[in-house]
């Protein structure tokens, strides 16, 4: 008695069980990818809120010597500071008459 | 068992309305209050806040700049140590001198109370504190004390050109606002736009990225570049102080002008204030005296009324004034020189050297009233100069073809005209740039981040032709040689200048004490580098000009011609 076997078509089961893999993998797939992104993104985030935060504590640095400046170039203050070290305007002036030779060459 | 049926049934029925109903309320009836709620949770909407612009000097140096400063507040709810405590701490921070035990003791008994306000939970302890007081406030970490960023208004200078440059305060909704001088002229430019910034945030606080994002950058408010000097406005300042004081006037004007292109070279003006405390001060000092202050300008006048003559061609230099040989009768009124003394048959320059009334009589006499009229009209009198100043008055004069006689002969001596500073050194400019009109301008450039406007001088028409300018200097040249004030003249430099002296109109007549005494001259009178203008208001030392504003004017010339490299003739 010859048995009789019912082909099995390789085919048929490779072609199922691939396509559960590639989905899984296809899933597990986009799974990995948002979670990337999703960390990437709140990285950039925190990447964002620190150069925000750096931009303000610069401005906030550029404004105080910028005030420094401004209270350091007063005139005013300047005179008063020469006084007090003894600097006096010089009331002498010497006019030159145009034409007249001076310091000239033998 | 139906009856069960149909309990359940009707209990199922009402728990579904119930549910609807619930449903409905928060959906519906809450929905926008709930979805404003959870946006306000993860959207940050926020103001960008910018700086005002710097009122620069000619050099490029601050006349005004915006600095740093702080609102102390407490935000009640946060705070652990007790409001006594919180303000003894507080207070000695708080007033100028911490050794001023008074004001320390008043500064925490006004802390205290505004800790022990009730029915406040958030509340403003002081205002425009330095950073350093807020680093020692840091420092102490007291809970419940925060802070807010101001802007302030930084002046170098202090409160020079405080009447020129303004004050910034703020409007009604407390925003900042440029008041007065160039701050309120300005201000539009000053101030530039805050931006704003719609952000969504995750719990905590930080950016999302693939979140609804919006920013409107903000403009910074754009610099003016004046045509201020730093030295001749605080040489201004401190001998117009100085001035004052030794004549014992009252107050004072001093103004600095370039004539060929109207450049405003510095301009100051006492009682001032300071601007950085501007609401310790009364209003009255907020306005510029030197645009707003209106004065009759008695003989500085002369110089436009003799100008004018020259142009009409109805006198010469050297033309005699036959009426001169004593006063002269207006109407009912009798016109007198100033010291009652009399030049019979005077050329119009002795007419000038001796600030002669009888002989400007003469003078406004033969221009006639209408024609007078055109040409002070033409010299800027009666109408705006358009300065770039926020508050320029302009007194009216006296409408054409309704000039009486005694109006044209006090007109010609510079009674029964009022003028402001700034109108008269603009119409004395004319005759300094050879007959063409110059507009004054304060601001040079305006600039702002990526770009430039440069404000060009505003050139008028030709009032008088430059003959008849050339004439009048050289008479202006005579007067300050062998006028009045010929003892303080500099001898050997080429000044042209004029005094006046005017009586102050009080109630109708004329008050006999008080005068405002004033001179205005250009130096080097050919090629002249600047004017300038002097006026004191009630001299005590001297009711005369020549006593007093115009040593103070060669004075402060001096100082100018050194500056300027100005050389004497010889």
């Amino acid at each position: 008695m010859t048995r009789r076997f019912k082909p099995i078509t390789n085919r048929t089961l490779r072609f199922s069980l691939s396509k559960k893999v590639v989905c899984g993998i296809l899933i597990s797939l986009c799974f990995i990818v948002q979670i990337f992104f999703t960390i990437e993104t709140s990285a950039n985030g925190a990447q964002i809120a620190n150069l925000e935060e750096e931009q303000e504590r610069l401005s906030k640095e550029n404004r105080e010597l910028e005030e420094k400046l401004v209270t350091s170039t007063s005139l005013s203050d300047l005179e008063k500071r020469a006084e007090d070290l003894g600097f006096s305007n010089d009331a002498r002036f010497y006019y030159l008459k145009k034409g007249e030779a001076f310091a000239k060459l033998p | 068992m139906l009856t069960r049926l149909r309990l359940i049934s009707i209990f199922f029925s009402l728990t579904y309305l119930a549910l609807i109903a619930r449903l409905f309320y928060w959906q519906i009836y809450k929905g926008m209050e709930l979805s404003a709620q959870a946006r306000g949770q993860y959207q940050k909407e926020s103001t960008i806040e910018t700086s005002r612009g710097d009122i620069l000097s000619s050099g490029s140096s601050w006349l005004a700049a915006s600095g740093e400063a702080w609102m102390v507040y407490a935000a009640l709810t946060d705070v652990t140590d007790s409001p006594k405590v919180i303000a003894e701490k507080l207070a000695p921070l708080f007033v100028e001198d911490p050794d001023d035990r008074n004001s320390v003791l008043a500064e925490i008994d006004r802390v205290y109370s505004l800790l022990t306000k009730d029915g406040v939970v958030w509340i403003s302890l002081k205002s425009r504190v330095k950073s350093e007081v807020k680093k020692k406030i840091e420092e102490m970490g007291i809970k419940g004390i925060g802070f807010e960023f101001q802007e302030k208004r930084i002046y170098p200078e202090a409160s020079s050109a405080a009447q020129l440059l303004g004050f910034v305060g703020k409007d009604k909704e407390g925003k900042d606002k440029g008041y007065f001088g160039l701050e309120g002229y300005y201000d539009v430019v000053l101030s530039g736009k805050p931006g704003f910034k719609a952000q969504e945030k995750d719990a905590r606080g930080i950016p999302m990225l693939f979140g609804t994002n919006r920013e409107v950058l903000a403009i910074k408010g754009a610099n003016l570049q004046t045509h201020i000097d730093k030295f001749v406005q605080l040489t201004l300042d401190k001998e117009l102080a100085e001035g004052i004081k030794k004549y014992g006037a009252s107050g004072g004007v001093a103004v600095v002008m370039n004539p060929e292109d109207g450049s405003i070279l510095g301009m100051s003006s006492f009682p001032s204030y300071d601007a950085v405390k501007y609401w310790d001060f009364g209003d009255e000092l907020f306005t510029n005296p030197v645009i707003s202050s209106s004065f009759e300008p008695g003989s500085v006048f002369k110089i436009i009324v003799m100008a004018s003559a020259l142009d009409a061609g109805v006198i010469e230099p050297d033309s005699k004034c036959d009426i001169c040989s004593g006063p002269v009768k207006v109407d009912s009124y009798l016109i007198e020189t100033w010291n009652q003394e009399y030049f019979p048959d005077s050329s119009m320059t002795d007419v000038i050297i001796h600030s002669d009334n009888v002989g400007m009589v003469y003078v406004a006499r033969k221009v006639g009233s209408d024609a007078l009229y055109d040409y002070v009209k033409s010299f800027g009198i009666g109408g705006l100069t358009s300065i770039d100043l926020q508050g320029e008055a302009n007194p009216a004069l006296r409408e054409k073809g309704k000039w009486s006689g005694i109006d044209l002969a006090t007109a010609s001596f510079g009674q029964g005209v009022a003028v402001t500073p700034i109108q008269l050194i603009t119409a004395a400019s004319i005759i300094a740039n050879k007959g063409v009109k110059v507009t004054p301008q304060v601001v040079d450039k305006i600039i702002g981040d990526n770009w430039e406007e440069d404000i060009k001088p505003v050139k008028g028409k030709r009032v008088i032709s430059e003959k008849a300018a050339n004439q009048i200097t050289a008479m202006m040249v005579e007067a300050a040689k062998k006028g009045e004030s010929k003892w303080t003249y500099l001898r050997g430099f080429k000044v042209a200048g004029k005094t006046g002296t005017a009586q102050i109109p009080i109630e109708g007549h004329y008050d006999n004490e008080k005068t405002i005494a004033s001179f205005i001259g250009f130096a080097p009178y050919d090629d002249p580098e600047f004017i300038m203008l002097i006026t004191l208001r009630q001299p005590t030392t001297s009711p005369w000009a020549s006593e007093t504003a115009a040593p103070l004017w060669y004075s402060i010339a001096k100082d100018f011609f050194d500056y300027y490299r100005i050389q004497p003739e010889n």
